[in-house]
Order: C-alpha cells, then structure tokens, then sequence
C-alpha cells in the first residue's frame, strides 16, 4: 500500500490576518502582496506591510465606522467578481465629500467605485494620457469631455488596503472633464499625475452587486448625469416631426372652401328687421363644414346682425349660427381711428348631407347719425341702396382643430424639452466653470 | 423602443385619429353654430341669438 502523498502544496490562503499595533484589531489583507498601506477599519492607523512586517505609519483613535459596502463584501459588476478592499472618504478641502471604494480582482486588478451623493461611477485607472484639445475640451478615444471641476482634494478617512502609501490629509490638484455618462478624473501632486475614467453605472447594478442602500432622487444631477430627456427627444422628435408632417399633408389634402351659393339681400333704410332665404344649398357630403361669410361693403358707422337657419326641405331640421358685421372709424384726442370689419364669416358645425334652404334675418343699424361726433358716412341712407353679399361654402377642416391637433401632437415634446433644459441647467450649475448667475 | 417613444406615438396615433374623425364629420369645438331644435326659428343649441349685437367699438 502506497502512502498517501500530496499531490500539490495546499494553497496559500486568500487572505492574510494582521494584527494592528495600534488597537490590537484583526486586520485583514485580501491583496496581500500588492497592499502597500492597510488603514486598520477599527482605529483608523495606517499600517505599512511590503517588508513582511507591520509598522505604524499613523496613529488614529476613530470610532468604527460606517461603510455602506463593507470591506470584505465581493460583488459582480460587468460580469467580473470584485472584492472591495478598501475605501476612502475624500473632500474639497471638508467640502463636497464622496466615497471611493478600491475593488480588487486577482485577474483583472483594481478599479474604483465611486459614490457621491448617492449617485455610483465605475472607475478605470487609464494607462494613456488623454489629448488636450482645446481649453475647455479634453479628448480621449474620440470622445470630447468638457471640463466642469477644478480643485485640490483631500483625503479625510482611511479604511482598508491600498496598493500606494496613503494618508489622512494627503492632497492632490485635481480635474474633472464630462461627457454624458463618463467623467475623466485627474488627479496630480508633485511627483506624478494620473487619470481615472469614471462611467456612471445605475444603482439598481450597485444594489444588486453590493447591497447598499437605495439613496432616492440625485438633485441636482450628478456632473457625468445624462439627461433622462436627451435621448428621448431625439427620439421623440422624430415621432413627432412625422405626426406633424402628416397633418399638413391631411391639411392639403383636405383644406380648402368650395363655395356654392350666394346672393345679394337689400337692406332696410328704416332700420326694421328683414328675412331672406337662399336655395337650394345642396351638401354632398356626409358631413360637412357650412360656411357662410357676409360681406357689407359699404358699411361704415354701424352694424348688421346676422341669423341663419340651414334648413333641411326633407326633415325640417335646422342648424343654426349667428354672427355680425361691424365697422366703426373716428377721431378722438389720440388722432384717427377705426375698428370692426365689413364681413362676417361664421361656420356650422356637422351638417349632414341633403338640401337645404338658408333662411337669414338681418337688420342694419346705425351707430351714429349726421351732427354727431362720429358722422356715420351714411351707409344707411336710401341713396347708397345698402345690401349684404351673402356667400355659402362647404369644407371639412376647421383650422382650429388643425391648430389644436398641432399643440398636443408638440405638446409632450415640449414638455420633455422645458424638463431638459432645467435638468441641464441644474447639472451645469454645479460646474466650477458654470457661467455667471448660474447657481 | 423606448416606453417613452411607444407612448409618445401612441399618443400621436391618438390625436390624429381624433383629428380624423373630426375632419369626417365636419366638427370642431370652436365652430360658431350647429344642430338647433327640429323646425324651430332659431336659437336652441349652437347657433341662433335672436339678439341683436354691437357696437363693440372703443
């Protein structure tokens, strides 16, 4: 009987238990070999681990604190397992704060997940150096980022490994470039300058891979938010442009007036009121638009009310409509004037086809008399022979419903667009470079 | 695409049918007068004051 052998050496364990020689707290190292600086999560020192021994770099009292992802925790995001090992809070100089947590994957190395102010950005340290296009834009694979912060960060709070010696307080020159979803991150100290490429991922991704907490509504918009309009306005404006295009076809095709019938009605110098019928009027379709338009040509000073009755001779239906000419001039301390118009043109509504007789009842009147203020240029007097040309059309289109149908088809769009722009102008208010008045 | 976008053509598709059907049967909310009463002189829905007007001037 062969004695048992191994057939290979037992694998190193994953991760390496120190012990910090500030509180005596377990401090583990899942990176081992790669840490160069462990922050002990329980006191907050910072110890230094590459020469197989632990030192005291700093020494810190903290209370323990509160991580939303605690180190430890491995979570999936874009298909790769990462473990998060350590984290930092930061700040513009106390202000503005926001965590960065260290992700570590043996295979893949380290990325950065980033929360501020609840909003989560996936980051990628980037081994080439972005082209500086002009002094706003900066370039990197094609894409333009414009610039939106400048400022020193600071760190404030240390917790877990990382792969260079960091420390509370220590600061750095940094720069932000945007372009919707992404933010390019420089940071530079005296000895070296490095640049992050940051895409924001959605929490719901966070939520899944980590388990924080859901933070609600981000307002104002984080500096790399895409506007939730943007995309669907060009989207939109195409749906819309196309709805809009074939009203204006339904417009030519079916716009217009075909007039019919007319005739001329004398009007009474006495001022009494008087009826005239027209007819036939002949509708052949199975619903139109009747309309009828008055045209008074020598009124001045004075009025004519109009009543019609559309008439069915088969069923005796009526379909009525009232309308006015009015026409007035004078002068007065502000110079010459003059309001109203000759004509009138009133529509009725869904009339169906068949034949009928247009019965109108009409009545001059007279605004003012010879003597007065506003002479009435006599329009009413017998010599003139005042008369009312009366004209029967037929049509289907209303330009109202045009104009209506017009504003709710642009209506949605116009409100995704009032909703973009104050979402823009809320994001870029934020911006170190926002113009002026900008809050 | 987008739950928006099928919305937004949804409503589209809405409006111009609406708009249709009021250019079928010759209707729209703003026309001055319409159906009155059978055989009646007047006045009754849409249409027909039986008053008189004006001036209206300034």
């Amino acid at each position: 009987m062969q004695p048992e052998v191994p057939l290979a050496p037992a694998p190193a364990p994953a991760v390496r238990a120190l012990s910090c020689p500030n509180c005596g707290g377990t401090v583990e190292l899942r990176a081992a070999g790669y840490t160069v600086h462990v922050g002990c999560q329980y006191c907050g020192s910072i110890l230094e681990t590459t020469d197989g021994l632990v030192k005291l770099i700093t020494q810190a009292h903290l209370a323990q604190a509160h991580l939303e992802i605690p180190l430890g925790t491995r979570g999936t995001l874009e298909g790769i397992e990462w473990e998060a090992i350590g984290t930092l809070q930061r700040s513009q100089n106390g202000a503005y704060r926001w965590d960065e947590y260290l992700l570590f994957n043996p295979y893949h190395g380290y990325r950065w997940l980033v929360n501020a102010r609840g909003g989560w950005s996936f980051g990628t340290m980037l081994t080439r150096t972005p082209v500086r296009r002009t002094h706003e834009i900066h370039e990197l694979d094609g894409a333009g980022y414009t610039r939106f912060f400048a400022g020193e960060a600071q760190v404030d709070r240390v917790i877990g490994e990382f792969y260079w010696r960091v420390a509370v307080g220590e600061k750095v020159k940094t720069g932000d470039w945007v372009r919707p979803g992404f933010m390019l991150s420089r940071e530079a100290d005296d000895r070296e300058e490095s640049w992050t490429l940051n895409r924001l991922i959605a929490e719901k991704d966070v939520i899944r891979a980590f388990g924080v907490s859901p933070s609600g509504k981000i307002w104002p918009p984080l500096p790399h938010q895409p506007s939730p309009w943007g995309e669907w306005l060009l989207a939109g404006a195409k749906i819309g442009g196309m709805a809009l295009a074939f009203l204006l076809i339904l417009c030519v095709v079916l716009g217009g007036t075909r007039w019919t019938t007319s005739g001329v009605l004398p009007v009474a110098v006495d001022g009494r009121e008087q009826t005239a019928r027209l007819g036939p009027v002949t509708l052949t379709g199975r619903y139109q638009r009747v309309q009828i338009r008055a045209d008074v040509p020598r009124l001045e000073n004075g009025w004519v009310d109009l009543d019609y009755r559309l008439v069915d001779r088969k069923t005796q239906q009526v379909y009525a409509a009232s309308g006015a000419a009015e026409r007035y001039e004078g002068a007065d301390s502000d110079g010459a004037w003059s309001e109203g118009s000759r004509n009138s043109d009133v529509s009725i509504a869904s009339v169906p086809a068949g034949e009928y007789d247009l019965i109108v009842d009409y009545k001059g009147n007279r605004w003012s008399q010879f003597g007065t203020g506003n002479p009435d240029g006599g329009w009413m007097e017998p010599t003139n022979q005042p008369q009312i040309a009366v004209q029967v059309g037929t049509g289907t289109l209303y330009l109202s419903s045009v104009v209506i149908a017009a504003i709710l088809l642009a209506l949605p769009w116009l409100i995704g667009l009032i909703l973009h722009l104050n979402f823009e102008k809320a994001r870029k208010g934020e911006s170190d470079f926002a113009p002026a008045g900008d809050d | 695409m987008a739950t928006r976008s099928f919305f937004y053509a949804l409503w589209c598709l809405v409006v111009l049918g609406l708009f249709m059907i009021a250019a079928i049967f010759g209707w729209s909310p703003f026309a001055e007068g319409g159906r009155a009463g059978r055989g009646s002189g007047g006045g009754g829905t849409g249409g027909g004051h039986y008053g008189y007007y004006g001036p209206h001037h300034k």
